[in-house]
């Protein structure tokens, strides 16, 4: 797993590729976490990369979201494909965090 | 044989994952199906690893592949810790709100879904649960 941060308009966007799996995810739990303490508000999470997640990775994210909400903060996600959507499609989180085909749209809103 | 027996260890489970890999690459199952079904193994072998032995004590986990007719394959986990069946568990709501929305029981959501068959036997101590998928349509041997 690894990530890279961008700025675009008031959005962070970081880029997750990789694994996100029952190891990988707690880095990732950890890198969320200190940038919503560092005061983050507006966060996309691009997947363009990803290649595979679990229920680990996806319970980082619920945190990050939830951590978010109560900052009246900001979670979108971009550019879940293949076995990364489906899993979200499982879950059901892709119809309670906002999905975007792309890290641009997900900036429109 | 196809087995590999390891202790619950999360330090283990890239083992077990590369082993199962190993196994489904070699069949003709579509990349993407290979990842769904390397994702049921870690949501079962996670489980296995969290809440099956008492905490510093980690049992072992014994994982076996086998290939049946030529139309399915089939991935038993065994380990020898509190009885516990993954099939028998309520489904989470996952039409609830975000700030409801639980964690817990989403892995065996996704082993379900997952996995073409799914079965659960305690025998001799040991938690056996196995799951299976089918050979896709076209490739199946007669």
């Amino acid at each position: 797993m690894e990530t890279a941060k961008r700025k675009e308009k008031t959005f962070t966007i970081l880029s997750v590729s990789g694994r996100l799996d029952a190891i990988t995810s707690s880095e990732l739990e950890k890198e969320l976490s200190a940038m919503i303490a560092g005061g983050e508000k507006s966060l996309i999470l691009d997947f363009e990369a990803l290649d595979y997640i679990s229920s680990a990775g996806l319970r980082c994210i619920l945190a990050a979201a939830k951590k978010l909400r109560e900052k009246q903060g900001t979670l979108r996600l971009a550019c879940l494909k293949g076995v990364v959507k489906e899993v979200f499609d499982i879950s059901g989180f892709d119809s309670v965090i906002p999905c975007f085909n792309t890290a641009g749209g997900a900036v429109e809103g | 044989m196809n087995c590999i027996s390891l202790k619950a260890d999360m330090a283990n489970l890239p083992i077990f994952l590369e082993f199962l890999n190993q196994f489904i690459s070699k069949r003709p199952f579509p990349s993407n199906r290979i990842k769904e079904l390397e994702i049921a193994a870690e949501e079962a072998l996670v489980n296995i690893i969290r809440y099956a032995y008492p905490e510093g004590e980690p049992g072992d986990v014994h994982l076996s592949l086998a290939e049946k007719d030529g139309q399915r394959i089939e991935i038993e986990f065994r380990d020898s810790g509190i009885p516990f069946d993954p099939t028998s568990r309520k489904e989470p709501d996952i039409r609830l709100a975000i700030s409801e929305r639980e964690i817990g029981g989403l892995g065996i959501l996704l082993i379900k879904r997952i996995a073409d068959g799914i079965s659960y036997r305690r025998e001799a101590g040991q938690n056996i649960l196995t799951l299976s998928a089918d050979a896709p349509e076209g490739n199946q041997k007669g």
